[in-house]
């Protein structure tokens, strides 16, 4: 299903302007946590646990993954200019294996002397979702925050907080960079479960700032933050334009580094 | 008349210039004498602004002043470091501390936004490039001032704590500081407390007449000996220690207060803080030992151990805490020759709750001479030593730090310059009566600054049981405090500052005049040579760059 868009053109220009902004400055520009200058006047966002449960992903994860997962954050984006919301998670862990890791002492030749912005991360996983309530596709982080596209199919979704609807995407997290693999849920379906035993729903939006001041945006598009629609279709990456990590990766995925082997196709690849 | 005429480094973006300054030329004489002190200078440019001076010296690899004293922690051995953030920051150093398993939150005091933290100096150096961290010092050991077991009986300018070469360089500079006219050992009287209430003319209707038993003193030592009732008195039929003993006294290695574990909380293996706390508030059945405030509240600070050492971070939220109980008088007889942001910090924070903190002058004339860390402090009354005599015959002692301090010396970056004993009491053969682990109780004599500061901090007190508009005002009772001292001649400003407390004047306003005209010619020759080192140290290009 291919969701309709209100005003495809006027979509289109608020992420030309987004790309622009980043453009015209610094990667690692500054961000004022006082003002949320990368989201559009039409997005709104907001944040109800239960509404955001009955969407959350259901991770399939190792124990090592668990115990180095911090929380999950989300929040729910809606637009004036798009026929679907997008309810956006982010999962942080407390460490993380940087993708040049497994290149030992060429590692610090490759990344510039230190990990890539990779290292001790959060990973994004947006479910676009239509009027009616039903998952429209997802958009996760399928490597080095690169964009894997996974469609709403009954093979891939499950069943729980919604009565009637799949609308839990299922996902195996890659050890140990902790991207998303799309994977069917189990025959037993009731052995996939939601991550709350092991970490809370947070509010994303309560979490931003002390993010902002950690450097979350610092070498992120912060318009794919903020304004979750510019990842529906338009960019294949989370990173900003112009930084290493962005223009990297292609060779870590052609390099097969950092787990790029254990990936499914990206829509970078595509 | 001489005072603090140092300011606090506020502006953080100085920081690097003057810490620049500092590591390079502005150390005075060290830098010129010391080729090495240069070559600090590259890497002092790479630290954040908001990492203290001696915080930079941490070097897990090699040698430097934070790597002997710091604390280190753990199988990894990293040190601990106390930071400030910035206001609302709260929620920003959780994420922090929870984005990597390898930070740690030792302890917190959130009213003044100062957090320990046990981190990596890598991982350190990371958090304090963020804009929202205005402060980051490491975590250092700190002692009470030691008190001197064994008088000298001559003292040399051989001990001035420099090389040979530095001395001479120093002698065609200006006047080596004369030792002649300091106190030694055959210069002191072992003096009781019935005596130094006479020499601090505590011993006056004025003063005997008040009623103390308002005012609260917290002692930040190696805790407290209650000896059943034979200290503090006052104890009721089955009660194990005097109702003027808080019981919210706490250790604060252990976390441990007497309300919740009893008098084992703050037990004194030392016997420095029991000695400390019957000067000022000792009421034993024997007058001779009674203390300035025989009626007074005691709250017990446990923060150094039986060594009479303890950590930074555990002195700087002692005073915290004393501060949070609402304390009128912080007395420290404790010392660290290196500078401590947090201790500065929680000293502001205590200014700020209505305290008024005194702290000892330090007993290494002779070494690292300038008043230690707090007593160098704008928000402390530091005090130096001198004979149990009345101030007109009284000496300096010769152990007790002077000023001004050149702000180079202590990685202060300058915050000290200028520093100087805001005033000075007896601290030479001290006798009082001790409460022992035991339970027993025994007459010691000692001798120190240590022994100086806690009659400071009972003179204070007495002050603000004569007049309780001054509660909560450090500044009007520090100005009392030394508007009123009592000049004493024969010492200079630089070691006894404003002369000796005089608890009835400062109380009546009387007259007592101005130290700096009463000097002596020899004291204000050792005088103006001090003034000459400290210059020669970087003070003057300190007290210019500011």
């Amino acid at each position: 299903m291919q969701p309709t868009r209100r005003q495809f053109l006027g979509a289109t220009a608020a992420t030309t302007v987004g790309l622009s902004t980043l453009l015209s400055g610094s990667a690692t520009a500054q961000v004022d946590t006082a003002e949320w200058e990368y989201k559009p006047d039409h997005v709104t966002l907001s944040f109800d646990q239960t509404e955001l449960e009955a969407y959350q992903p259901k991770f399939e994860t190792s124990r090592d993954a668990r115990r180095k997962m911090v929380d999950l954050y989300g929040f729910k984006a809606e637009s004036s200019e798009w026929d679907v919301d997008v309810y956006a998670y982010w999962l942080r862990y407390n460490f993380q294996n940087s993708a040049t890791d497994s290149l030992g002492t060429l590692s610090s030749l490759l990344s510039f002397g230190g990990p890539d912005s990779h290292f001790r991360d959060h990973e994004p996983s947006y479910i676009f979702v239509d009027p009616e309530g039903t998952p429209d596709k997802a958009v996760v982080t399928g490597y080095h925050h690169y964009a894997l596209d996974i469609p709403f199919d009954d093979a891939l979704w499950t069943e729980d907080r919604l009565a009637g609807t799949r609308s839990h995407v299922h996902l195996n997290v890659v050890d140990p960079w902790h991207h998303y693999k799309s994977v069917p849920p189990p025959a037993d379906e009731s052995t996939a479960t939601l991550l709350e035993s092991t970490v809370d729903l947070e509010n994303w939006l309560e979490a931003r700032d002390p993010w902002v001041d950690n450097g979350f945006y610092a070498n992120s598009h912060a318009p794919a933050i903020e304004n979750p629609f510019v990842m529906y279709n338009d960019r294949d990456t989370w990173w900003a334009d112009g930084t290493v990590d962005k223009q990297l990766a292609p060779l870590w995925i052609t390099l097969g580094l950092g787990g790029a082997r254990d990936s499914d196709d990206l829509r970078v690849e595509d | 008349m001489t005072d603090h005429t140092h300011t606090r480094d506020d502006d953080s973006e100085d920081a690097p210039t003057r810490r620049r300054f500092l590591a390079g030329a502005g150390t005075g004489m060290v830098a010129a004498l010391t080729p090495l002190a240069s070559v600090s200078l590259p890497f002092g440019l790479s630290d954040p602004a908001a990492m203290s001076e001696l915080a930079t010296t941490y070097d897990a690899f090699g040698g430097g002043t934070a790597t002997d004293l710091a604390i280190e922690h753990g199988t990894d051995r990293n040190p601990s470091w106390p930071v400030v953030y910035s206001e609302g920051k709260r929620d920003s150093l959780e994420t922090w501390l929870t984005d990597s398993e390898d930070r740690k939150l030792l302890a917190e005091h959130q009213p003044s936004r100062a957090a320990t933290i046990i981190a990596s100096p890598g991982t350190i150096r990371s958090l304090a490039r963020k804009d929202w961290i205005e402060q980051v010092d490491i975590n250092i050991e700190v002692s009470h001032v030691k008190p001197v077991a064994n008088l000298d009986t001559r003292v040399e300018n051989s001990g001035l704590g420099l090389t040979s070469f530095q001395r001479r360089l120093v002698g065609t500079l200006s006047e080596l500081p004369s030792t002649t006219g300091l106190a030694t050992d055959t210069d002191a009287e072992e003096v009781t407390p019935a005596q130094v209430r006479q020499i601090l003319n505590a011993d006056t209707e004025a003063v005997e007449s008040l009623d103390t038993s308002t005012v609260t003193v917290a002692v930040v030592d190696t805790g407290f000996n209650a000896a059943g009732g034979d200290i503090l008195g006052d104890r009721a039929e089955g009660d194990d220690y005097s109702p003027r003993l808080l019981a919210e006294s706490k250790s604060m290695i252990t976390d441990e207060t007497v309300v919740d574990d009893g008098l084992d909380a703050i037990e004194d293996g030392n016997g420095h803080g029991s000695f400390v706390a019957s000067q000022i508030l000792g009421n034993p059945t024997d007058s001779d030992y009674q203390g300035l405030m025989p009626a007074a509240n005691l709250l017990v600070v446990k923060a150094l151990n039986k060594d009479g050492g303890g950590t930074m971070v555990d002195i700087a939220n002692g005073i915290r805490y004393a501060a949070e109980q609402d304390v009128d008088v912080i007395c420290m007889s404790l010392g660290s020759p290196q500078y401590g942001t947090d201790i500065a910090a929680a000293l502001e924070y205590a200014v700020e709750q209505g305290a008024i903190p005194v702290a000892a002058a330090g007993n290494d004339r002779q070494g690292t001479r300038w008043v230690a860390t707090p007593a160098s402090s704008e928000q402390a009354i530091g005090v130096g030593a001198t004979t149990g005599q009345p101030a007109e015959d009284a000496l300096s002692a010769y152990f007790s730090n002077i000023g001004p301090h050149p702000g180079t010396t202590d990685l202060s970056e300058g915050a000290t310059n200028g520093a100087e004993p805001a005033v000075a009491a007896p601290g030479m053969k001290i006798r009082a009566k001790v409460g022992q682990t035991n339970g027993s109780t025994t007459i010691r004599t000692l001798s120190g600054t240590s022994m100086a500061a806690p009659l400071v901090a009972g003179v204070v007190g007495l002050l603000l049981a004569s007049d309780s508009s001054l509660r909560g005002e450090y500044e009007d009772v520090r100005s009392r405090l030394r508007t009123h001292a009592r000049p004493i001649p024969r010492a200079g400003s630089t070691e006894v500052g404003a002369g000796m407390v005089d608890a009835d004047a400062a109380i009546t306003e009387t007259e007592t005049g101005d130290q700096t005209d009463e000097m002596t010619d020899e004291a204000f020759s050792r005088n103006e040579a001090y003034r000459g080192l400290s210059r020669q140290q970087g003070g003057f290009l300190v007290r210019f760059l500011q």
